[in-house]
C-alpha cells in the first residue's frame, strides 16, 4: 500500500537523522541552567529548613507552656476538689471538715474543737522555709483578703497555706463566727477547715516543683547580668552579582555553598522591664565546595596507526602502518572545601518573657566584622585557579555590618543557668569581595543557635 | 570512550563525562526534540532540559533492558510532550475535511532528510506527535493513548489525519514543481 511505503520512506529519512547543532553552546546552556536549579534547590531546602526550625520551636514553646499551665492549675484548691476529696495528702493544702449536727446546734462545743484542733495543727506542722511559705499562699476564693499578716492569722509559731473559700464561709452563719476581734482570723478559724500537716522538711523541693514557680534570680536587680556560651549551625545562601554574566556562571557552577558553623560567648544585660541588650564575640565560619575542571589537549605518537591509504584503480585499497600522532584530549577534576573565617562582634537589642521557666524571646541587631578570612580556592576572569591564602587580594580583610536577628525559648534550669534554642539569621550588608573581584559575593544564612546562660 | 564509560561517569556526576554525553548525542537527540517539541517551543529548549533529567536519571539507567540512545529519546519525547498543550488533541479540524490521496513513491523519493524533517513539522501538534509515536517510534495506539492522556481512537483518528495532511502536502508540492517546469 502506498500509505505503508511513505512511512517507511519517512521513518527511514527521519529515523536516524542527525540535527548539527554547536554543541559547545548546548553544553554551556545546560550547565548555566543546572546552576540556576541547583540554587532553585538550595533555596527551597533553605526556606523550609527555616520554617521547619520555627515550627519545632512553636510547637515545643506551646507544648511546654501547656503542660506549665496544667500542672499549676492543678494544685489550686478548688471548692469542689475539697469537696469531693477530703483525703489529707502532703500537698493537698486545706481539706473541709465534715461538722456533726450535735456542735452545729452549739457553739461553744464547736469553739473548744476547733481549738483543740488548732493546737493539734500547731504540735505538728514543722515549718522550716518562712520566707517561701509567705509568697505561697494561695488563694482560691474571689472575696479573700488580700493578704495575711502572722499576727492577724494568729499563728504564731507557724505559717500555713491557706485557701479560703466563699462556699465554705457560707456555710457558718456570721453570729456563730468565734474570734470577732480579728476579721481575718475569724475568717479563718470560722471556717470548717481544717489546716493539714505539711513537713516542708522533706517537701520544699517537690512542694516548689509541683507549683512550678519561676526560679527567681537570688539578687534581682533594676539590671541584671548574664553570660551566654553558644554554638549554631546552619545552611548557607551565597549571591553573586557581576557584570560579566559567562564568568559569573562559571563561578555559580562551580562553588556550592554548604553550611555554616558558629560559636561564640555573649554578654547580656537586662533591664528589669525584660528588654536587654546583649554583645559578645562570635567565630564563624561558612564552609563551601569548588570544583574545578582542567582540560588540555596534547599531541602523541602512537605506533601502529593507518598514516596513508592508497586507493588502487581496481577498487582495492592499500594501507600504510606507522607512527602516527594522534591529538589526545586530557581532562581533571579537583574538589576543594574552601572556608570563610570571620570573627564578628554582634550588638543586639531583645525583648524576654519572664514570667515562666520556659521563655521565648525576640532580638535583632547588627553584626561588626572585626576580622575576615578566606581559605580555599577560587577561579579568576581568565580561568585560573587563585590560592585564596597566598593572594588575599580578592576578599577584603573586614566585610563590614551584617544584619542579625533571632526568635528562640529559652528553658530556667534553676535561679542561674538556662538553656536557650534560637533559629536565626545573618545577612551581610555589603559583599566579601574587594575591587579587583569581578564578583559581588554575600553571603545569607540561617541556623539554630543552642546556648547556654549564667546569671551573674 | 566507550558508552559504558561515559555512563559511569555521568554516574558520579563529573562534568566531563555528562559534556562528553552531550556532544556525542546532541545531534540524534536534536532531531528528535525538533519532531515532538510544540510549534511554539524551543527545541533546543526543550533538549536542554531533557539532558538535565537524563543526568538526574542515570542511575535509573540499566544497560540490559535497552540502549542508551533508545533510553535518552524515551525521555526527550517525553520532556517534549510534557510541554505539549493537551488542548492540541481536540481542536483539530474533523478529519472529513481531507480526502483519501493516494501517492506514488516518484513524488516524494527525492526528498531529503531536512524536507522531511520540514515537512512533518507543518503537522498541527496533535497530529505530529501521534505520526512520530506511530510511524517513527513504532508506539501502538494504546500505548500513545496512555502516554498522551488520549483514546485510542483519537489516536488512530489523529494519525489518519496526519498522514492525509501530508499526501496532500505532497502532492500540492509535486504539481507546483510540475507546474514551475513547464511554466
Amino acid at each position: 500500500m502506498g500509505s505503508d511505503r511513505l512511512d517507511r520512506f519517512i521513518k527511514g529519512k527521519v529515523q536516524n537523522h542527525q540535527t548539527v547543532s554547536d554543541t559547545d553552546l548546548l553544553w554551556q546552556k545546560i550547565q548555566a541552567k543546572q546552576a540556576a536549579k541547583k540554587k532553585d534547590k538550595r533555596r527551597f531546602f533553605f526556606i523550609w529548613f527555616f520554617a521547619g526550625l520555627l515550627l519545632i520551636s512553636s510547637g515545643l514553646g506551646l507544648f511546654f507552656y501547656a503542660n506549665g499551665s496544667t500542672e499549676k492549675a492543678t494544685t489550686l484548691v478548688t471548692p469542689s476538689s475539697v469537696n469531693n476529696d477530703p483525703v489529707q495528702s502532703p500537698t493537698s493544702l486545706v481539706e473541709p471538715v465534715s461538722e456533726s449536727k450535735a456542735m452545729e446546734n452549739n457553739p461553744k462545743e464547736k469553739e473548744l474543737n476547733l481549738i483543740e484542733q488548732n493546737n493539734k495543727i500547731k504540735k505538728e506542722i514543722k515549718i522550716k522555709n518562712i520566707d517561701l511559705l509567705k509568697e505561697e499562699i494561695i488563694y482560691s476564693g474571689s472575696d479573700t483578703p488580700t493578704s495575711f499578716d502572722q499576727e492577724s492569722l494568729n499563728l504564731k509559731e507557724s505559717k500555713d497555706t491557706v485557701s479560703t473559700n466563699k462556699a465554705f464561709k457560707n456555710i457558718i452563719p456570721d453570729d456563730q463566727n468565734l474570734a470577732p476581734s480579728n476579721s481575718n482570723f475569724t475568717a479563718l478559724a470560722a471556717l470548717p477547715f481544717r489546716i493539714i500537716e505539711i513537713d516542708y522538711s522533706n517537701t520544699s523541693d517537690q512542694f516548689e516543683k509541683e507549683n512550678k514557680t519561676f526560679p527567681k534570680l537570688k539578687n534581682p536587680k533594676q539590671y541584671n547580668l548574664a553570660t551566654e556560651l553558644f554554638f549554631n549551625y546552619g545552611l548557607v545562601n551565597k549571591s553573586l552579582k557581576s557584570n560579566n554574566q559567562a564568568y559569573l556562571n562559571i563561578r555559580d557552577s562551580l562553588e556550592t555553598p554548604m553550611d555554616v558553623i558558629s560559636a561564640g560567648l555573649n554578654f547580656r544585660i537586662q533591664h528589669k522591664s525584660n528588654f536587654y541588650l546583649k554583645t559578645g564575640l562570635e567565630y564563624q565560619q561558612i564552609n563551601e565546595r569548588f570544583e574545578n575542571y582542567t582540560t588540555w589537549d596534547s599531541t602523541v605518537i602512537e605506533p601502529n596507526q593507518i598514516i596513508e591509504i592508497i586507493y588502487n584503480m581496481d577498487g582495492t585499497s592499500t594501507n600504510t602502518i606507522g607512527d602516527g600522532l594522534v591529538d589526545e584530549s586530557y581532562y581533571s577534576s579537583k574538589k576543594i572545601y574552601n572556608r570563610y573565617r570571620s570573627i564578628e562582634l554582634p550588638i543586639l537589642i531583645g525583648y524576654s518573657s519572664s514570667e515562666q521557666r520556659l521563655n521565648w524571646f525576640l532580638e535583632g541587631g547588627l553584626a561588626l566584622n572585626l576580622w575576615f578570612k578566606p581559605g580555599g580556592e577560587t577561579l579568576s576572569e581568565s580561568g585560573h585557579s587563585i590560592l585564596l591564602k597566598e593572594d588575599q587580594s580578592y576578599f577584603k580583610s573586614r566585610t563590614g555590618l551584617s544584619l542579625i536577628s533571632a526568635i528562640g525559648l529559652s528553658y530556667q534550669l534553676n535561679d542561674r543557668f538556662n538553656l536557650s534554642a534560637a533559629p536565626n539569621f545573618k545577612y551581610q550588608l555589603s559583599s566579601v569581595s574587594s575591587g579587583i573581584n569581578p564578583v559581588d559575593q554575600k553571603y545569607l544564612t540561617v541556623g539554630l543557635r543552642m546556648g547556654i546562660g549564667y546569671y551573674w | 570512550m566507550t558508552e559504558q564509560e561515559i555512563v559511569k561517569g555521568c554516574l558520579k556526576k563529573e562534568s566531563r563525562y555528562q559534556q562528553l554525553l552531550v556532544v556525542r548525542y546532541s545531534p540524534m537527540l536534536l532531531t528528535v526534540s525538533r519532531r515532538y517539541s510544540p510549534q511554539n517551543i524551543d527545541s533546543e529548549d526543550v533538549l536542554q532540559d531533557a539532558f538535565i533529567k537524563i543526568f538526574e536519571a542515570i542511575k535509573q539507567y540499566d544497560s540490559k533492558k535497552g540502549n542508551l540512545e533508545v533510553w535518552m529519546r524515551k525521555i526527550v519525547i517525553n520532556t517534549a510532550l510534557k510541554k505539549l498543550n493537551k488542548k492540541c488533541f481536540t481542536h483539530e479540524k474533523s478529519v472529513d475535511q481531507f480526502q483519501d490521496v493516494q501517492l506514488e513513491p516518484i513524488v516524494y523519493s527525492h526528498l531529503e532528510e531536512e524536507d522531511v524533517m520540514a515537512l512533518i513539522n507543518t503537522l498541527p501538534d496533535g497530529y505530529r506527535q501521534v505520526f512520530n509515536l506511530n510511524v517513527i517510534e513504532a508506539y501502538s495506539h494504546k500505548e500513545i493513548g496512555k502516554l498522551l492522556g488520549i483514546k485510542e481512537s483519537t489516536s488512530r483518528s489523529n494519525l489518519s489525519k496526519a498522514k492525509n495532511i501530508l499526501r496532500m502536502k505532497l502532492n500540492n508540492q509535486e504539481k507546483q514543481e510540475l507546474w514551475a517546469r513547464i511554466g
